[in-house]
C-alpha cells in the first residue's frame, strides 16, 4: 500500500465524486472474482457471483456519490476559509518581511483617510447638516450696503421697519448684542454673553424652549416687565437644570430679570454666540425721526416666504432703497442691502477655507492611492519570479490574484484602523485650532456612517491598489520569468510606461497643491506685514471692566471709578501704558457721521466714522501713532471744551487744506446727546483698519471722561514682558477695588489680530501639511520610479560602462527620465492650479491668485526635491561596473 | 422500534468497521476479507452496507480515506480512523459489550 496523495486535497466536481464511487465498487468486485477465481469459479461465474454478493449496487452508488458531494461542498467552504487565513498569513509575514514598505503604505493611507475623515466631519457639520431652525432655508441674514466700511453688518431701525414691508419676506426681526452681561449670582460672578431680540425673533427662526417660555410681544412695552431666556448650557451650569428657575429674577447688569424660559441644547443663535436672550424694543427708536435713521446699530434676519427666490427679496430689497433716496432727496444713491442665506451667513470665511482645504484633502487621498498603486505595481513586478514558481507549483491565476488583492485588503483596513486613529487626533487638533472660529451649531464629531465610509474607502482602496498590479503581475509567462536570464536588457518599455503616468499624475496633483499653500503663504505673509495702525504683538493686553452695579448712573461717579481702576493699573509693576475705551477699532460698529462748519447737515458727501472715546494713554498703549497735535489730555473732563482727534483719512477727506488742527467739527444726529456739541480737533492719528484685509476706517477719538457714561469700557494696556502673565494681578487688584467689577474677555493683540486671521490661518496650515505631504509622496513615487528603473537596467549600464560610457553620460541618462516625468507633471500641474486657484480666491488677500513668485518658486522647490529623489538610483546606476552586469545574469 | 433496530444494524457495522481499520489503514474489499477471515466466515458484511457505511462514517470526521495503491497495483479507497473515530470506536465499543452481555443474560437464562 503506497499513499499517493492526499485525497481531499483538489476539489472534485459531481461527475467525478460518482466516477471516484464506481472505482472503488469495481474494485470491490473485481477483487472478490479474483478470489473466487482463485478457488476454482470461472470467470463469468465468480464476477456474477461477486456482483450478487455486493448488494443493491445501484443504491450505493447514489447514497454514496450524494453523500461525498455534500461533503465536498463542505469541505471547500472550509478550505476557502483556510486559504483565507493561509493569504492573511502570507501578507502578514509580506509585510514583516518588507517594514519600509509597510510603514510607508501604512503611514500614508492613514494620513489620507484620517485627514479625509476629519476635514469632512467638520465640513458636514458646518456644510450640510441642518440647521437647529424651521425650515431653515427659507431664513436669511440682510445686512445694509452702506456704512462705515462701505457695507456694514449692521442696519438701522427705519431700515428693519422698511424692510418688514418687503412682499417676498415673511417676517423680519433684529437682533443686537454687547458681547457680555455679568451675571451677579449668589455665589459667583461671571460673564454670558447675550443677545437682544426683537419679539418676533424666535418666531421667524421657528424655535421654542424647551421649558417655559420664549421671547415674545408681552415682553416690550412701558408695562413690561424685565425678563431674561437663558441657554441651555447656562441652566445646566449655573443653575444645576432646576425647572424652578423660571420666574425667577436674576441680576444681569444693572437689571434684575425674571428668567421666562429655557431653550434647547442644540439651539445656537445665529451668527454669535448667545446665552442669555433679552427683548430689544425697536418701537422707542422708531418713533425718534433722529435715531431711527442714524443708530446702525441692529443685525438683520429674516425669513423669505416659501417658494420665493433670493431674486425677488433683493429685488424687493431695491425697490425699498430708492425709496430711502425718494424721502431724502439729494442723498447719494442708496446700495440695496446685502441678503445671504443664513447658513452663508454663519459658515462665512471659514466654510470657504474648509472646502479648500478640504479639495486639498481629497487631493492627497488621491495622491496615496496613486502612490500606493505604484508601490505595489513595483513590488509585484519584482515578484513576478516568486509567483511564477507558485503558479508552477499549481496555483491558479484566481489564487495568486487573492493572495495579492488580501494582502492590499489588509494594508488597507490597516491604513484605516491607523486612519481612524488620525481622523480622531486631527478631529481634537481641529477643534482646538477652531475654537471660536467655527460656528458652534453642535459638536463635531467623527460620526458612525463617516467611520464606516472611511473604513469602506480604506478596504477598497486596498483592493483596488491590489487588483491593477495583481492582473498585471499574474500575467506571468512561466518560461520567461523562469530562465534565469531574460533576454533584454532594459526594462519593457509598457511595463515602465504606466508608472511614469501614475508618477507624472502625482507631480501635477502635488504641484497644484504647492501652489495653493504658497498662495495662502503669500497672502498670510502679507496679512501679518498689514499696518494695522495698531500693535498686534503680546506686550498689549485688552479687556473690560464693568461697573458695579452698586455705582450710580452719572458722568463724575463713572468717571471717578474708572480714573482710580486705570490709576490701580499704572500701579500694577511691568506696565507701561494704560488707557481705556468705549470700543476699540478691532470691535467696533459705532459710527457717527462728522461735519464741519463749512458742511451742511444735509452734505451729501459726509463720511461715516467710527466713534470712538480714548483716554491719555489709550493712543501710546494701541499703538497708534498720532501723526500731528496731541492726545487727549487729563485737563479734557466734563467742565473743559470738547475736544476730537481724527484719523489721516478723514482730515484729508474733511480738511483738503491741511488745517484740521484747530478747527471745529459736529457729529451729525446727535440732537439731545452728548454729541450734539461742536469739538475742537486736537490731533490727527494714523488710520486703523478694522483687521488685517479690511479698508482703513475713517475714526473720530473723542475725550471718554466727556462722553456719555459709558459702564464698561475696554482697556487697552502696554506691558513690558508678555501681557497675558499680568492677568493674575490685574485680576488681584480688581478684586481690591470692586468684588462686583471681573475682569472681562482678557486677550492679547496678538490674539486679537489672530482671530481675524484665524480662517486664513487655517487653510493656509492645513494646506501647508498636505502639500507637503503631497511632495514628500511625490518624491517618493518617482524615487521608487527611478529605482526600479535603474535596477531593472542595471545589465544594460553595465553594458554601456563595458562599451565605454561615462559616469556623466549614464548620470544623465537617468536623471533625463526621472525629469521628464516631473517636467510633464509640472507643467500639468501648472496648468490645472491656473484654474485651481480661484477656488482659494476668497482666502487671499494682498496678492493676486496668479502671483508671479509663487508660480515660479514652487516649480523650483518641486524641481529640486524630486532631482534629490532622483539622485539616489542616479549614483547607484552610476557605479554599476561592467560585472554587476554579468552578475545580473 | 423499527428505526432503533435499523440504528442497531448500522451500529453494529460502524462498530465492526471502526474497530477493524483500529489495527490500520485498510480498503473497503480488506475490511470485509478481514472480518469474513476474524469470524472464520461466520459474519459478512454486505459490500452494499458496508460502503454505504464506510462513506457516512468519513462524511462524519470519524475515518479520512484517501487514494493508494494496492498489493494488487491497482487504485484503490484507503481508509484510516481518525482522532474522533478513535474515540468514538471506543464507546461504541462499550455500548455494544453492554447490549451483547444483555442479551446473552436473555438468550442463555435457565
Amino acid at each position: 500500500m503506497r499513499r499517493n496523495r492526499r485525497y481531499p486535497d483538489l476539489p472534485r466536481d459531481q461527475q467525478r465524486v460518482q466516477a471516484d464511487v464506481d472505482d472503488e465498487i469495481h474494485f470491490d468486485i473485481d477483487m472478490r472474482t479474483r478470489e473466487l477465481v482463485g478457488q476454482g469459479v470461472s470467470a463469468d461465474a465468480a464476477r456474477a457471483q461477486a456482483v450478487r454478493e455486493f448488494g443493491n449496487v445501484e443504491e450505493t452508488r447514489a447514497y454514496c456519490a450524494s453523500l461525498d458531494a455534500s461533503a465536498e461542498r463542505a469541505a471547500r467552504r472550509t478550505a476557502w476559509i483556510g486559504d483565507l487565513r493561509e493569504d492573511v498569513l502570507l501578507a502578514w509575514r509580506g509585510m514583516r518581511r518588507a517594514p519600509a514598505f509597510a510603514f510607508v503604505v501604512l503611514v500614508t493611507l492613514a494620513m489620507g483617510i484620517g485627514a479625509n475623515t476629519a476635514i469632512f466631519s467638520v465640513v458636514r457639520r458646518l456644510l450640510i447638516d441642518r440647521l437647529p431652525y424651521r425650515a431653515a432655508d427659507e431664513l436669511v441674514r440682510v445686512y445694509s450696503g452702506t456704512g462705515p466700511r462701505g457695507g456694514s453688518d449692521f442696519l438701522t431701525p427705519r431700515e428693519l421697519v422698511d424692510l418688514a414691508q418687503a412682499p417676498s419676506l415673511a417676517g423680519v426681526a433684529a437682533f443686537g448684542s454687547l458681547g457680555g452681561v455679568t451675571y451677579y449670582g449668589e455665589e459667583s460672578t461671571e460673564m454670558f454673553s447675550f443677545a437682544a431680540v426683537t419679539p418676533n425673533f424666535f418666531g421667524v427662526l421657528g424655535a421654542r424652549a424647551q421649558v417655559g417660555r420664549a421671547i415674545g410681544e408681552q415682553d416690550v412695552g412701558p408695562d413690561a416687565r424685565p425678563v431674561a431666556l437663558i441657554s441651555d448650557a447656562i441652566w445646566q451650569r449655573v443653575f444645576g437644570g432646576d425647572p424652578r428657575v423660571i420666574g425667577r429674577p436674576i441680576q444681569l447688569g444693572t437689571v434684575s430679570r425674571t428668567v421666562i424660559g429655557v431653550m434647547p441644547p442644540d439651539f445656537v443663535s445665529p451668527t454669535f454666540t448667545a446665552e442669555v436672550w433679552i427683548p430689544l424694543d425697536l418701537r422707542p427708536f422708531i418713533a425718534d425721526p433722529v435715531r431711527s435713521r442714524i443708530n446702525r446699530a441692529f443685525r438683520g434676519i429674516a425669513r423669505v416666504k416659501s417658494g420665493v427666490s433670493l431674486e425677488r427679496v433683493r429685488s424687493d430689497g431695491a425697490t425699498i432703497s430708492a425709496r430711502w433716496r425718494d424721502a431724502r432727496p439729494g442723498s447719494p444713491d442708496p446700495i440695496p442691502p446685502r441678503v445671504v442665506p443664513l447658513r452663508d451667513a454663519m459658515v462665512g470665511d471659514v466654510g470657504r477655507a474648509l472646502v479648500a482645504v478640504m479639495g486639498a484633502a481629497v487631493v492627497v487621498l488621491v495622491i496615496t492611492c496613486i502612490n500606493i498603486a505604484g508601490l505595489f505595481l513595483a513590488r509585484a513586478t519584482a515578484r513576478r519570479r516568486e509567483l511564477a514558481v507558485r503558479a508552477a507549483l499549481g496555483a491558479g491565476r484566481g489564487r495568486l490574484i487573492r493572495q495579492l488583492l488580501a494582502e492590499s485588503a489588509l494594508y488597507g483596513i490597516g491604513g484605516g484602523a491607523l486612519g481612524i486613529a488620525v481622523a480622531f487626533a486631527a478631529k481634537n487638533v481641529l477643534t482646538v485650532i477652531s475654537a471660536g472660529l467655527l460656528p458652534r451649531f453642535g459638536e463635531i464629531h467623527i460620526d458612525v456612517a463617516l467611520l464606516a465610509t472611511a473604513a469602506s474607502v480604506s478596504v477598497l482602496c486596498g483592493i483596488a491598489f491590489g487588483l491593477f498590479p495583481a492582473l498585471v503581475a499574474t500575467r506571468v509567462d512561466l518560461k520567461d520569468s523562469l530562465s534565469e536570464s531574460s533576454r533584454s536588457s532594459s526594462a519593457g518599455a509598457s511595463r515602465t510606461r504606466g508608472r511614469q503616468v501614475l508618477v507624472t499624475s502625482q507631480i501635477a496633483l502635488a504641484m497644484v497643491l504647492m501652489i495653493g499653500a504658497g498662495l495662502l503663504l503669500r497672502s498670510f505673509a502679507a496679512l501679518v506685514t498689514t499696518d494695522l495702525g495698531y500693535s498686534s504683538d503680546d506686550h498689549v493686553l485688552t479687556f473690560r471692566v464693568e461697573a458695579p452695579p452698586s455705582l450710580p448712573t452719572n458722568q463724575t461717579a463713572r468717571n471717578a471709578f474708572f480714573a482710580d481702576v486705570l490709576s490701580r493699573i499704572h500701579a500694577v509693576p511691568g506696565v507701561k501704558s494704560a488707557g481705556f475705551t468705549n470700543i476699540s477699532p478691532w470691535n467696533g460698529p459705532n459710527s457717527v457721521r462728522p461735519r464741519t462748519v463749512a458742511g451742511s447737515a444735509d452734505d451729501v458727501d459726509a463720511p461715516s466714522a467710527a466713534y470712538i472715546t480714548a483716554t491719555e494713554e489709550y493712543f501710546a498703549a494701541a499703538g497708534t501713532k498720532i501723526l500731528r497735535g496731541r492726545s487727549i489730555r487729563a485737563e479734557d473732563r466734563p467742565s473743559a471744551a470738547p475736544v476730537v482727534l481724527i484719523s489721516d483719512s478723514l482730515s484729508r477727506r474733511l480738511f483738503p487744506a491741511g488745517n484740521a488742527i484747530g478747527s471745529q467739527i459736529l457729529f451729525e444726529g446727535g440732537e439731545g446727546s452728548s454729541l450734539d456739541q461742536w469739538r475742537e480737533v486736537i490731533g490727527v492719528v494714523a488710520d486703523v483698519r478694522e483687521h488685517a484685509g479690511g479698508e482703513p476706517v475713517p475714526a473720530v477719538y473723542v475725550s471718554d471722561w466727556q462722553e456719555d457714561p459709558w459702564r464698561r469700557p475696554e482697556f487697552v494696556v502696554r506691558t513690558t514682558g508678555n501681557a497675558a502673565a499680568l492677568v493674575p494681578a490685574l485680576r488681584r487688584m480688581l478684586r481690591e477695588v470692586s468684588p462686583r467689577s471681573p475682569l472681562l474677555f482678557p486677550r492679547t493683540l496678538r490674539e486679537v489680530v489672530h482671530s481675524f486671521m484665524a480662517p486664513q490661518e487655517l487653510a493656509m496650515t492645513l494646506f501647508t501639511v498636505f502639500a507637503t505631504l503631497a511632495l514628500a509622496l511625490a518624491a517618493l513615487g518617482v524615487y521608487a520610479v527611478m529605482a526600479y528603473i535603474v535596477t531593472a537596467r542595471t545589465r544594460e549600464f553595465g553594458i554601456r560602462s563595458a562599451l565605454g560610457a561615462g559616469r556623466a553620460s549614464v548620470m544623465v541618462l537617468v536623471l533625463r527620465q526621472g525629469m521628464v516625468a516631473t517636467g510633464v507633471g509640472s507643467a500639468a500641474g501648472l496648468i490645472l492650479a491656473v484654474g485651481g486657484a480661484r477656488v482659494i480666491e476668497g482666502l487671499i488677500a494682498g496678492v493676486s491668485v496668479h502671483d508671479w513668485i509663487t508660480f515660479v518658486a514652487a516649480p523650483v522647490v518641486l524641481l529640486a526635491v524630486t532631482l534629490s529623489a532622483c539622485m539616489i538610483p542616479a549614483r547607484v546606476a552610476v557605479n554599476v561596473q561592467p560585472v554587476d552586469a554579468l552578475r545580473a545574469e | 422500534m423499527a428505526r432503533q433496530s435499523l440504528d442497531l444494524v448500522h451500529g453494529t457495522v460502524d462498530v465492526l468497521i471502526l474497530r477493524t481499520l483500529a489495527w490500520g489503514p485498510m480498503h473497503g474489499y480488506g475490511i470485509r476479507t478481514f472480518v469474513r477471515d476474524r469470524t472464520s466466515g461466520a459474519i459478512t458484511i454486505e459490500s452494499a452496507a458496508l460502503y454505504q457505511a464506510l462513506h457516512r462514517l468519513e462524511k462524519k470526521k470519524l475515518v479520512r480515506a484517501w487514494w493508494g495503491q494496492s498489493d494488487t497495483n491497482r487504485r484503490a479507497k484507503y481508509y484510516e480512523l481518525t482522532a474522533g473515530g478513535k474515540r468514538h470506536s471506543q464507546s461504541r465499543l462499550d455500548t455494544m459489550r453492554e447490549y451483547v452481555g444483555a442479551l446473552m443474560r436473555v438468550l442463555e437464562a435457565k
